[in-house]
């Protein structure tokens, strides 16, 4: 079975990949709501870094396009959709932005681990309560760790009843109810089968993980963020 | 003895005993294989073992951390990114130094041949591998007894070859080894001894030669007239 690589972190060795997952976390988050805050004409130098850190962090461009129809079709509508109540110029805007923000979560996906994530998340939550760090941080390495499992199940359900001549045009809604179903059992007993395997691993549903200190290419990364920033407010007024 | 259980018995919520009195001890060092046909109650004999499931009745002495389970379904079992950080997992649960982690990781990688694996995802690797991450990741954590549930299970020749390579490996480390499997002609001639388990009570146990005219009536599928010192694919 063909393994999609979509939103899965791929094992790399480039700047983007060595920073740190708390620097990129940041930079997604402070760079997306700025995007939106920023005026039109700032979208041009996001979407110029991002394609920058695509091209250094040599993300697989055309596996992703092939896998991710949906947000072209998505980026689509929404172009056809403004164009029509708006104008060209607004539509390419919004849809700029919308690529430009997929983009940076690709690139912040790509380039780091679940276990990373789970420790950026732990850092940062852990100022408010340790131990809602430790269950929240847990929480999203496994839930990170199912999804390809749930796709799995899905793909292997949906192959095995084509295998048996379904048809789901014919019943629909029959087809809809029967399928959820069946991927509703098959998931919650392979999660119970997850839950009896992290028990025997000593997991006890909170993880303590630990956080790497900070490198000078970190504060690089984090200046970096800033001076995009800076370049976006000039470029937009 | 390392392991000893006393009138084991363990019963389903919806009433189903799959566990009957039973009872059994294992020397150190021992290959113990159990079998039995599906339903006779070998993996929850492994679970109560371990501690997953709690009995109705009956004694385990046994040092639940130093015993490691590894599971038939490899995919449920692995829940890191890359080869070397799901081992990991167990150590870090225990909250161990980082520098005692990746010390224990590499030998348990070296140990199972998955060194040239260590940055790549788990999902990537054939079902062999796959196999050899599991018992890593039980490994790691050193385990005086491993548990192995149907580890040649979907897995192709080459596949059982490198699992059973690695489980006879365990065993001359001096771990001692618990072996659930139905495919008694892979590997056989390496047991100690040979359980076998019938709607959840010992029907039989002792060395293989002794027992295995009674594994037909188990259910269980012994080729007949092959000499038990034949019964293993790693002398093919």
């Amino acid at each position: 079975m063909a393994e999609g690589i979509m939103f899965h972190y791929r094992q790399a060795d480039t700047p983007l990949h060595r920073t740190d997952s708390r620097v990129k976390l940041l930079s997604l988050l402070v760079l997306s709501i700025s995007i939106v805050l920023l005026p039109p004409k700032a979208v041009f130098v996001f979407s110029l870094y991002a394609l920058v850190l695509a091209l250094i962090s040599g993300l697989p461009v055309v596996s992703y396009l092939r896998e991710g129809k949906v947000f072209l079709i998505l980026g689509l509508m929404l172009f056809a959709g403004r164009w029509m109540s708006s104008s060209l110029p607004d539509a390419l805007y919004i849809t700029g932005r919308f690529f430009t923000v997929v983009l940076f979560g690709l690139l912040l996906m790509d380039s780091t681990s679940v276990e990373e994530s789970a420790a950026a998340l732990y850092w940062g939550v852990s100022y408010i309560s340790k131990k809602r760090a430790g269950i929240l941080s847990a929480q999203l390495m496994l839930t990170l760790a199912a999804v390809p499992m749930i796709f799995d199940s899905v793909t292997e359900i949906r192959e095995a009843r084509q295998a048996r001549g379904d048809v789901p045009r014919r019943h629909p809604l029959r087809f809809l109810i029967t399928f959820s179903l069946q991927v509703l059992d098959v998931l919650l007993e392979k999660a119970d089968e997850m839950s009896l395997a992290l028990e025997s691993r000593s997991f006890t549903g909170t993880m303590h993980p630990d956080i790497p200190s900070m490198h000078a290419r970190d504060y690089g990364s984090l200046a970096c963020t800033a001076g995009i920033l800076i370049i976006a407010a000039v470029v937009g007024q | 003895m390392i392991l000893e259980v006393q009138d084991l018995s363990y019963q389903f919520p919806n009433g189903f005993r799959a566990l009957n009195s039973v009872s059994f001890s294992v020397e150190a060092g021992e290959l113990l294989v159990i079998s039995g046909k599906n339903g006779s109650g070998k993996t929850v004999l492994l679970r109560c073992l371990k501690g997953l499931y709690r009995p109705r009745q009956g004694t385990i002495s046994l040092n639940q951390e130093s015993f490691g389970l590894v599971f038939q379904d490899a995919e449920s079992q692995i829940v890191g990114q890359t080869v070397e950080k799901d081992i990991a997992f167990g150590l870090e649960n225990l909250r161990l130094p980082r520098k005692e982690i990746t010390l224990r990781v590499r030998e348990a990688m070296k140990t199972l041949d998955l060194l040239d694996h260590a940055h790549q995802r788990p999902r990537s690797l054939s079902g062999g591998e796959k196999r050899r991450l599991t018992i890593a990741g039980v490994l790691v954590m050193n385990p005086d007894i491993i548990a192995l549930d149907e580890p040649f299970a979907n897995l192709d020749y080459p596949g059982v070859l490198q699992v059973l390579e690695k489980i006879l490996l365990l065993k001359e480390q001096g771990h001692t080894i618990l072996l659930v499997t139905h495919e008694l002609e892979k590997v056989l001639s390496h047991a100690d001894r040979l359980m076998l388990l019938d709607k959840g009570s010992i029907a039989a146990l002792g060395p293989p030669e002794a027992v295995r005219e009674q594994a037909p009536s188990c259910g269980v599928y012994i080729p007949r007239g092959m000499p038990v010192e034949e019964m293993s694919w790693l002398k093919e």
